[in-house]
C-alpha cells in the first residue's frame, strides 16, 4: 500500500471575489491532489496559475471557496497542524528590522521551543544557510538571495515534517541553487515530505519525484517525472545514409515491421521536461478546458484512500 | 463634560465607581454587553448555518456552532422573549435605577451615578440572557484563549516593541520637553495660586496628546501593516493561534507606551518638584485632601406645606449648582447627609475639619472684599431638626423642645464651670477653636447632645474655607443606629450639615461636592502629592490602554486610516458621552419621534403630549428610542471616569479604590471589543 498521504486536497476550488462578493477570479478549480510521506513534489505552471494559492490554501491563509484542504489528516484551517509545516514565502516575508538571529529567535519562540533547544537550533540553521558573517545584521540591508536563504532557515526552526517551498531558488545564484537542490535532496534523505513550486524547471526535474502541471487554475497533468518525461507515443530511429522523404517514412515503417535495415537506436526517447511544459501549456492554450483525467488505477487509489 | 476643569474648582457631576458599585456595573455589564453578544450570537449562527454543507471541514472548522453555542442561543432568547413580555405587561419594572431617569424633568442637572444592582423582574431577566448570550458568544473565545502561550505572546510583544524602537519612534517623546524647558507661565500667565494648577494641566495635556496619537495610530496600522508587508503570512503559518497576534500587539504597544508614559510622568514630576512654586499654589494644590463625602439635599419652611425646595436655579454652569438666598430670616438650607460616618473620623484629636467651597452670586453689590457670613450647623440622628413656623426667623428649631432646653441650660452650666462665668454662653462657644480650654466644653457638649454650629463664618466666591467640627458629634453619632420612621420611609442619615447664609442680598450656590469632612488635617507635602501626581497618571495609562485595545480592534477588520478614525471618533465620543447619554434620556425636549409628531402637527416643542393614540405611540416608541440609544451609548467609553487631573491639581486624594475601579471598567469595556476582535480575526482571509 501507498504511503502516509501528508496532503490530500478534494475538489479544491478558490474563487477570488471583490469586496461586494462579486467574482474576479478562478484562481483554481477542483484540485484533486494527494501528496505521500518521503516524497518531493513539485507544482509548475506559468505565471498566475495557482500555484501560490494552492500553497495558501493548504497553509489556511486563504480558505476554499468549495472543497477540502487536509494536512496530516488535519483540516488546513487548524493552528495545530503549523507545529509540523515549515514554510518559505514566495517573497521573504520576514521583519525587516530584525536580524538574522533575532528572526530565528523569534519564529522559534512562536513554535513554544525552549530558549535552549532554540539558541542552539538558531546557530546551527544559520550555519548551514552560510550567514553567520551576517547574522547580526538587519533583513533590511539583505540581498535578494540572502533573504531567501534566512527565510529557508526560518522555515526549518522547527525540524518540520512537511516542508512548503513557493519557488525556492528564486533570487539564488547557480551555486546557491545547486546548493538548495542538494539541500532539498537531503530533507528527503531524512524522510521529510517537501512540496515545492518552481518556474525553474530543470531544478524541478532534478529534485522532484512527482509532479503537477497547473494552467489557469485546472491540473493539467500529474505523475511521476520520470514517467511524464518518457514520450510514450513517440519512437525514434537514427539512421544514417539515407534522405528522409515521405517515400523512405513509409518504407522504413514496413521495413521496421518486418526486418532488415540498420536500427542504431530504436525505444522510447526522454525529452526535456521543458518540452512537455511548452506543449502542455499550448496544448492547452489551443483547447480551453482541457484537464487532466487520471488514468483508472490513480482513481481507484484515490478513492480507496480516502 | 470636565475635560478642561483645569482651572477652576472640583467639580464633582459625577459619583466615581467605587467598590460598592461593582456589582451594579457588573449587572449593567452583562446587560449592555449581553445584549450586544445576542446580536453577534444570532448573527454568527445565521451565518454558519447558510454555510452549505458540502463545504464541509474547513468552513465547519472555522465557523462551526457547537451545542453549546446553539444552547445558550436558545437561552438568551426565551430570556429576551420573557424580558419583553415583562414590558408589554409592564410588570417588574426596574425600580432601583430607572426612577432616576424619571424624575428628571427637561433640561435638569442629572448627577451620573454608577447603577445600582436591581432585584425587579425586568433588570434580572435582562441580565441573565445577557449572561448567556455572553457565555454563548465566548465560548469559542475562551477555548482560543486557553490554547494560548505565554512564550508567544511574549515574542509578538517584543516584536512591536523591537519595531517601534528601531523606527525610532521615542523621539517623538522628546516634543514632551516642550512645556518642561519652558515654563509655562510664559505662556499662560495667571493668579500665582493657578500656577501650579497651569504646569500640571500642561504637562498632563503635551503627554496626553503624544501618547493617545502614538497609540491610536501604532496600534491601528500594526495588523493591516503586517498585511500589506506580507508579514503575517510567516507568522501565521506557525502555530499561533490568531488572536495571540491581537493580543501581542495590545502588549507589546502597551508595554512600549507604559515605558514612555512612566518617563514623561517622571521627567513632569521632577520638573514640578524642582521650579519654585509660588507659596499660595503650593499650599492648594501639593496637598491630598481625603474627603468624606455626603448626600446634598435643599430644604426649606416650605416643607411644613407639604412642598419640596429644590434650591434655586440662577441660570448657571449646566445648572451644576444650586443656590439658597442669603438672610437672617430666611429658611433655606443646603444640608448635607452622611447616611454612615467612617469609624476613622473623629478618633485621632478633638476635632474633625470641614471644608467647602461656594460660589456667590451677588444680587445686590456688597462690600468690596468682603465674603458673605455663613452659619454652618452639624447634627446627628439624635437631633433632628425642623424648619422655623415663623416667617420672621429663618433660624431651624430642634423637632425635641425640651432636648433644646436641657442642652441650652447644660451649655450655661458648663460654661461657667470652665471658668467663663458672666460670659454670654454663645459667644463662648463662638470663639471655641481647637486646643482652648472653651473647645473642651463644646466638643463635651456635641459629644452629649449631637449638636454644634459655627455662626458667622465668612466665605469668599471659590475659595477654600475650612472649619473644625468637634470629635463629639462622630462619637455621638456612633452610640447608635436611627430608627426608622416608617414603613416607606428612607432611613434618617446619621450626620447632617446644615447650611445657610446670613447676609442679605446674596445668593449662595452649592453642589454635592462642595463640603466634606476630611480624614485627617492636610498638610502640603511633596510625598502626597507625588503619590498623587503617579496615581492621576494611571488615568492616563489607562486611556491609553483603551486606545490601544479599541484600535487593535479595528485594525482586525479596517484599513490603517480607517481605523485610526474610527479610534478617535469613539474616544473623543467619550468626553460626550454623558452629553449624549442625556439626550438618551429624553431628559432634555423628548425624543425624536415626538418632536416629530409635533413638527408635523406644528405644535410647540413644549405642548404636554399623551392624548392622541399617535401620541402616546410616539411617547411610546420614544422610550424605546431612549432604551435602545443608552444600549448603544455603550459603544463609547467614558473617558471621564480615567480622567483625575482635576483631583490632583485641586490637591484631593485620588482613591486606590477608585483606580482599581478604573482597572475593572476599562477591562469590562474592552472584552466585548476583544471578543469581535477575536471573530474578526478568526474570519479573516489574510491573503486575499
Ligand atoms: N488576492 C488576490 N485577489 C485576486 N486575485 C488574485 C489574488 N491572488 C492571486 N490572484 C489571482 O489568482 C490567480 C493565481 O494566482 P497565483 O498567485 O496562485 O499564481 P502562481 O501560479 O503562484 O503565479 P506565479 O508563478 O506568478 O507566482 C492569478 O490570476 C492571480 O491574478
Ligand atoms: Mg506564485
Amino acid at each position: 500500500m501507498a504511503a502516509e498521504v501528508v496532503v490530500e486536497t478534494r475538489n479544491l476550488t478558490k474563487v477570488y471575489r471583490d469586496f461586494w462578493g462579486r467574482r474576479k477570479k478562478v484562481a483554481l478549480n477542483a484540485l484533486d491532489l494527494q501528496i505521500h510521506k518521503g516524497e518531493i513534489f513539485g507544482l509548475l505552471g506559468p505565471n498566475g496559475s495557482g500555484k501560490t494559492t494552492t500553497i495558501k490554501l493548504l497553509l489556511g491563509l486563504l480558505f476554499p471557496t468549495n472543497g477540502d484542504a487536509f494536512v496530516f489528516g488535519e483540516p488546513a484551517a487548524k493552528v495545530e497542524k503549523n507545529e509540523r509545516i515549515g514554510y518559505l514565502p514566495e517573497e521573504s516575508y520576514l521583519y525587516r528590522f530584525l536580524n538574522a538571529e533575532e528572526t530565528l529567535d523569534f519564529y522559534g519562540r512562536l513554535f513554544d521551543i525552549p530558549s535552549d533547544v532554540r539558541r542552539k537550533r538558531a546557530a546551527e540553521l544559520i550555519e548551514l544557510v552560510d550567514l553567520a558573517r551576517d547574522k547580526k545584521r538587519i533583513l533590511r540591508e539583505y540581498s535578494k538571495g540572502m533573504r531567501q536563504r534566512i527565510g529557508l532557515a526560518q522555515a526549518l526552526i522547527n525540524d518540520p515534517d512537511l516542508v512548503i517551498l513557493d519557488e525556492p531558488t528564486s533570487g539564488l545564484d547557480p551555486l546557491g541553487t545547486r546548493w538548495m537542490k542538494d539541500l532539498i535532496l537531503d530533507l528527503k534523505r531524512k524522510g521529510k515530505t517537501v512540496l515545492m513550486c518552481s518556474h525553474r524547471l530543470d531544478d524541478v526535474q532534478d529534485v522532484c519525484d512527482r509532479i503537477a502541471i497547473l494552467y489557469g487554475g485546472d491540473l493539467q497533468e500529474l505523475g511521476a517525472v520520470d514517467r511524464l518525461v518518457e514520450d510514450q507515443k513517440r519512437l525514434e530511429i537514427r539512421a544514417s545514409g539515407v534522405n528522409l522523404t515521405d517515400d523512405l517514412k513509409r518504407e522504413l515503417t514496413a521495413v521496421v515491421e518486418k526486418h532488415g535495415g540498420k536500427l542504431e537506436t530504436f525505444g522510447h526517447p526522454t525529452t526535456t521536461l521543458e518540452d512537455l511544459f511548452l506543449r502542455i501549456v499550448e496544448e492547452s492554450k489551443a483547447r480551453p478546458g482541457r484537464r487532466f483525467l487520471p488514468p483508472a488505477e490513480t482513481a481507484t487509489a484515490t478513492t480507496a484512500s480516502s | 463634560m470636565s475635560s478642561l476643569p483645569l482651572f477652576g474648582l472640583l467639580i464633582l457631576d459625577r459619583e466615581h465607581a467605587a467598590p460598592v458599585h461593582f456589582l451594579g456595573l457588573f449587572q449593567a455589564w452583562l446587560q449592555d454587553a449581553g445584549g450586544f453578544a445576542a446580536l453577534g450570537l444570532l448573527a454568527y449562527i445565521a451565518y454558519a448555518l447558510r454555510t452549505p454543507p458540502e463545504q464541509a471541514e474547513s468552513a465547519k472548522h472555522r465557523s462551526g456552532v457547537n451545542s453549546w453555542m446553539l444552547l445558550m442561543a436558545v437561552l438568551a432568547t426565551l430570556c429576551y422573549a420573557g424580558y419583553f413580555a415583562l414590558i408589554l405587561t409592564g410588570k417588574g419594572r426596574d425600580t432601583v435605577n430607572l426612577a432616576q431617569y424619571m424624575q428628571a424633568g427637561p433640561g435638569t442637572y442629572v448627577k451620573h451615578e454608577p447603577p445600582q444592582f436591581a432585584t425587579d423582574y425586568q433588570p434580572l431577566v435582562l441580565t441573565l440572557g445577557g449572561l448567556f448570550a455572553l457565555l454563548g458568544i465566548g465560548q469559542p473565545f475562551a477555548a482560543s484563549l486557553a490554547r494560548i502561550r505565554f512564550r508567544r505572546i511574549w515574542a509578538l510583544t517584543i516584536l512591536g516593541f523591537k519595531e517601534a524602537v528601531r523606527s525610532r519612534l521615542f523621539w517623538v517623546f522628546l516634543f514632551f520637553l516642550i512645556p518642561v524647558l519652558f515654563p509655562t507661565h510664559w505662556f499662560y500667565p495667571g493668579k500665582a495660586e493657578d500656577q501650579l494648577r497651569t504646569t500640571i494641566g500642561v504637562t498632563g495635556f503635551v503627554s496626553m496628546v503624544l501618547l493617545l496619537l502614538s497609540a491610536g495610530l501604532l496600534a491601528a496600522f500594526s495588523i493591516p501593516n503586517d498585511i500589506k508587508n506580507q508579514n503575517i503570512y510567516t507568522v501565521l503559518t506557525k502555530p499561533v493561534e490568531r488572536f495571540e497576534i491581537v493580543l501581542g500587539r495590545f502588549f507589546g504597544y502597551g508595554f512600549l507606551l507604559s515605558i514612555a508614559l512612566v518617563g514623561m510622568t517622571t521627567i513632569g514630576w521632577l520638573f514640578i518638584f524642582s521650579t519654585k512654586v509660588d507659596e499660595s499654589a503650593a499650599s492648594e494644590s501639593y496637598l491630598a485632601r481625603d474627603p468624606v463625602r455626603g448626600t446634598l439635599e435643599f430644604r426649606s419652611r416650605r416643607e411644613l406645606r407639604g412642598e419640596r425646595f429644590e434650591g434655586t436655579n440662577v441660570g448657571r454652569e449646566f445648572d451644576y449648582r444650586r443656590y439658597i438666598a442669603g438672610d437672617p430670616s430666611s429658611s433655606q438650607r443646603a444640608v448635607w447627609h452622611y447616611a454612615s460616618v467612617p469609624s476613622s473620623l473623629g478618633k485621632n484629636g478633638d476635632s474633625v475639619p470641614c471644608e467647602f467651597t461656594f460660589d456667590i452670586f451677588r444680587m445686590t453689590k456688597g462690600e468690596e472684599n468682603r465674603g458673605v457670613d455663613m452659619t454652618i450647623r452639624v447634627v446627628t440622628w439624635q437631633t433632628p431638626q425642623i424648619p422655623p413656623r415663623d416667617q420672621g426667623d429663618g433660624t431651624w428649631r430642634w423637632a425635641d423642645p425640651a432636648r433644646q432646653k436641657a442642652y441650652e441650660d447644660d451649655l450655661k452650666k458648663a460654661v461657667e464651670e470652665a471658668g467663663f462665668a458672666g460670659q454670654n454662653p454663645a459667644a463662648v462657644v463662638a470663639g471655641a477653636r481647637p486646643g482652648t480650654p472653651a473647645w473642651k466644653v463644646v466638643n463635651d457638649l456635641a459629644k452629649k447632645y449631637g449638636y454644634y454650629e459655627f455662626a458667622g463664618k465668612e466665605v469668599f466666591d471659590y475659595q477654600f474655607s475650612k472649619i473644625a467640627v468637634p470629635s463629639g458629634i462622630f462619637e455621638n453619632a456612633r452610640e447608635g443606629y436611627p430608627p426608622k420612621l416608617g414603613e416607606n420611609e428612607p432611613t434618617p442619615p446619621m450626620v447632617s450639615v446644615f447650611v445657610n447664609c446670613t447676609t442679605r442680598g446674596q445668593m449662595v450656590g452649592m453642589a454635592e461636592g462642595d463640603l466634606y469632612f476630611l480624614r485627617s488635617e492636610p498638610v502640603p507635602s511633596h510625598w502626597a502629592f507625588a503619590q498623587n501626581y503617579f496615581k492621576s497618571a494611571f488615568g492616563l495609562w489607562c486611556r491609553m490602554m483603551l486606545v490601544i485595545g479599541l484600535a487593535v480592534t479595528c485594525s482586525t477588520y479596517f484599513a490603517g486610516v480607517i481605523g485610526f478614525l474610527i479610534t478617535a471618533a469613539l474616544y473623543l465620543g467619550g468626553y460626550f458621552s454623558e452629553h449624549i447619554a442625556d439626550v438618551a434620556k429624553g431628559s432634555y425636549l423628548g425624543g425624536p419621534f415626538k418632536a416629530m409628531n409635533q413638527l408635523l402637527e406644528a405644535k410647540a416643542p413644549t405642548a404636554q403630549m399623551g392624548d392622541t393614540p399617535v401620541e402616546k405611540a410616539a411617547l411610546t416608541l420614544d422610550t424605546g428610542f431612549s432604551w435602545l440609544v443608552r444600549r448603544v451609548i455603550n459603544l463609547i467609553p467614558d473617558i471621564d471616569a480615567f480622567t483625575w487631573t482635576s483631583f490632583l491639581s485641586e490637591g484631593f486624594n485620588i482613591p486606590p479604590a477608585y483606580l482599581l475601579m478604573n482597572l475593572a471598567v476599562l477591562v469590562g469595556y474592552l472584552l466585548p471589543w476583544f471578543i469581535l476582535a477575536f471573530y474578526l480575526m478568526r474570519s479573516r482571509e489574510v491573503a486575499a
